[in-house]
């Protein structure tokens, strides 16, 4: 067992881990911080994405020593200081970008990663960037109109 | 456009909060004291003929609480068909066995 040591949202965390655990166990079951979800647990799905160090990851796809020092972002560090749902967030919220919820984090966690570096996408750039977050409600033309929205886009896209 | 009032107005899902900030509390999330863990054994093989199941070596495990098999769920199971149908020869629909768990 060895202490891995990371900041996550904002704060300095530590916890006890074996070399084969994963960045995702660390945040679920070290940190009890369950909104990263294991949906495939073989890196196809994308339930499990968070940001570490600005980039979008599969925690499930990274050992937590990896993370050792870095920062890590994940679902419970995406709401405003103040509590209120970030722009991405609500705009799921109105464009009902989710159903059941299970792909969300991820969903709004490549959101995210994919605005910082393009905040104007195409739809088609949208839709490839989620190439990686399987959703099983089939919501995806709603998950590409909030995104679009959250980018201060319109959102009466073509495919409608 | 959509409506925003009134029959056919969408309407925000209150749910939707816990789920867009992570505080779903999935099955999966939930940890308590205690709590057992169940796994499920599957067949090993595509397509085979079950003879028999033998629990002995499971049931020895340490942290082993129990071990289910198809014997514990007798006259449990099964997906009844409401409309049963006959085919073009008026014989009865072939109803699938639905066992809670496999059967030999």
């Amino acid at each position: 067992m060895t202490k891995v040591t990371m900041i996550v949202n904002g704060k300095s965390v530590s916890a006890e881990t074996e070399g084969r655990t994963l960045l995702v166990q660390y945040l679920r079951e070290g940190l009890g911080l369950t909104g990263t979800h294991v949906g495939c647990d073989t890196s196809q799905c994308g339930a499990c994405v968070v940001h570490v160090n600005g980039e979008a990851v599969k925690s499930c796809t990274m050992f937590a020593a990896e993370a050792e020092g870095a920062e890590v972002t994940t679902i419970e560090g995406m709401a405003n200081p103040d509590g209120s749902l970030s722009v991405i967030q609500q705009a799921f919220q109105d464009h009902h970008g989710l159903q059941c919820g299970f792909c969300t984090p991820g969903m709004v966690m490549s959101a995210a990663a994919l605005l910082k570096d393009n905040p104007r996408p195409t739809e088609a750039e949208v839709r490839a960037y989620l190439e990686g977050n399987i959703c099983r409600c089939t919501g995806y033309h709603n998950i590409v109109k909030a995104i679009m929205a959250a980018s201060g886009q319109d959102v009466a896209i073509a495919a409608e | 456009m959509p409506k925003d009032h009134g029959i056919g107005a969408s309407s925000k899902r209150r749910e939707d909060i816990r789920f867009l900030t992570g505080t779903g509390n999935y099955t999966d999330d939930i940890n308590l004291r205690g709590q057992a863990h169940v796994v499920f054994v599957r067949s090993q093989v595509a397509h085979g003929r079950l003879n028999k199941v033998d629990t002995r070596d499971a049931e020895k495990m340490p942290g082993v609480i129990r071990v289910f098999t198809a014997k514990d769920f007798e006259g449990v199971g099964g997906i009844p068909c409401g409309w049963q149908i006959t085919d073009r020869a008026g014989k009865p629909m072939l109803e699938p066995k639905h066992p809670v768990l496999a059967e030999g």
